[in-house]
């Protein structure tokens, strides 16, 4: 019995200084990291354009600032860019309306 | 869904196997089962250092929390690219040296310039896509000339124990049984599929992993954990709790050992192969030889005499 009960109070000393640990750390995480985090969120490398094309006609694409995302122009699709990541998968792209693809290239 | 050229199959579910990998990355104790890709990912990295060679922009795909590059040093990869179709996992990126970007991107469709880049590594990702050579074709044009190619997948006969199980009970339970364990590649067949898509020179080798566990359900349960649960089409998509039962008793019977714990076996395939260029090595062009294979005999009864000589002396 005293046995069991003194494991039990082992356990939880231990299981609350881990839950301690845990609180620690992401609060040190999000105090550290988070300024660099955020920079990269507003931003997108244009320079990775260099690298990147369509994923189905292989073609440039281009950034559009305004929307975050990035455009080809010639299916008419864009790409989203989350949080500085740019999601390349087809499946997610978004089909630009036939009136807005219009006006979208006059300008450029 | 986009036509598929050269009559490729559609196997997989791919919405599913992403829905599966990203429910997988949000698990609050997802690292626990990160032991299969941390391994495999340094024997990819192990395999990189083999070239003697800097690799100024490399590419990941299917890199989940980046299993490979955190093994690399500066020196070998100066920038890398990071794909996987979770964005969950993509998160979780571990620290590496080098300076990486991360993108979504699925490997049938890469969304990249042609002769971009001058190594494309790959750990654990390529056993889930449908078209595998048209994968690999796409890898072969993001490649510079004299870039390389490393991948390790998982084929042949893995978890070939888990296979036989589940049939077995199913069989003797259901009175049939269904697919659980996807098809996988057979080695022989991989170096076909390389040549196929225009690498040359070569190197596809497998290394046995084997995974011990308490018992069958952990073996799923950890399938489960690495996103590694099954996606195919066909699949069936309940598994009767009698069947389960008998299968785990089956698999223990079987193949478990006597102190109580069962194996489960990953038959890694590794693969190496460059992209063609002018420097690289060819075999000498027909009838350039100089020497006839019927000297050879001559040769061996040359060496066998100075064998002797130095002997004597």
């Amino acid at each position: 019995m005293s046995q069991n009960a003194l494991r039990r109070i082992a356990t939880e000393y231990c299981s609350f200084r881990t839950i301690r640990r845990f609180l620690q750390i992401p609060e040190r995480n999000l105090s550290g990291s988070g300024g660099v985090k955020d920079a990269g969120k507003e931003a997108f490398d244009v320079s990775l354009l260099e690298f990147l094309v369509c994923p189905l006609s292989k073609k440039p694409l281009r950034y559009e600032e305004t929307t975050n995302e990035l455009i080809n122009e010639e299916l008419g699709i864009a790409y989203p860019i989350i949080d500085g990541i740019p999601n390349m998968i087809p499946q997610d792209a978004r089909l630009i309306k036939e009136n807005e693809g219009a006006e979208k290239p006059t300008p450029s | 869904m986009s036509s598929r050229p050269g009559g490729a199959m559609n196997v997989f579910n791919r919405n599913m196997k992403r829905k599966q990998k990203t429910w997988a990355a949000t698990l609050p104790d997802s690292e626990k089962y990160d032991y299969l890709r941390d391994e495999v990912g340094s024997r990819v990295a192990d395999r990189i250092y083999d070239i003697a060679r800097t690799f100024p922009l490399a590419l990941d795909m299917g890199c989940g929390k980046s299993h490979i590059a955190e093994h690399l040093s500066k020196d070998v990869v100066e920038q890398m690219f990071l794909t996987d179709i979770s964005d969950a996992s993509l998160r979780m990126e571990r620290q590496s040296e080098m300076p990486t970007h991360c993108m979504m991107a699925d490997e049938e469709f890469l969304p990249f310039q042609e002769n971009t880049f001058d190594l494309v590594v790959s750990s654990l990702s390529l056993h889930w896509i449908n078209d595998l050579p048209g994968a690999l074709r796409q890898v072969h044009r993001v490649l510079k000339p004299d870039g390389v190619f490393v991948g390790a997948m998982v084929g042949g006969e893995t978890l070939y124990e888990l296979r036989c199980s589940l049939q077995l009970a199913e069989l003797e339970r259901e009175g049939g049984f269904a697919p659980h364990i996807s098809p996988y590649t057979a080695v022989t067949d991989l170096g076909n599929l390389l040549g196929q898509a225009g690498f040359n020179m070569l190197t596809v080798d497998v290394d046995e992993i084997q995974v011990h566990y308490p018992g069958m359900f952990e073996i799923m349960s950890d399938l489960q954990g690495m996103g590694e649960s099954n996606c195919a089409w066909n699949r069936k998509p309940m598994l009767h709790r009698d069947t389960i039962l008998a299968a785990a008793a089956i698999y223990k019977e079987m193949y478990g050992s006597e102190d109580g714990f069962v194996p489960a076996t990953f038959d890694i395939l590794f693969m190496i192969g460059w992209k063609p260029h002018e420097s690289q090595a060819k075999p000498a062009k027909r009838g350039s030889a100089t020497v006839s294979f019927a000297d050879l005999a001559k040769i061996r009864s040359q060496t066998s005499i100075n064998t002797d000589k130095s002997d004597t002396s």
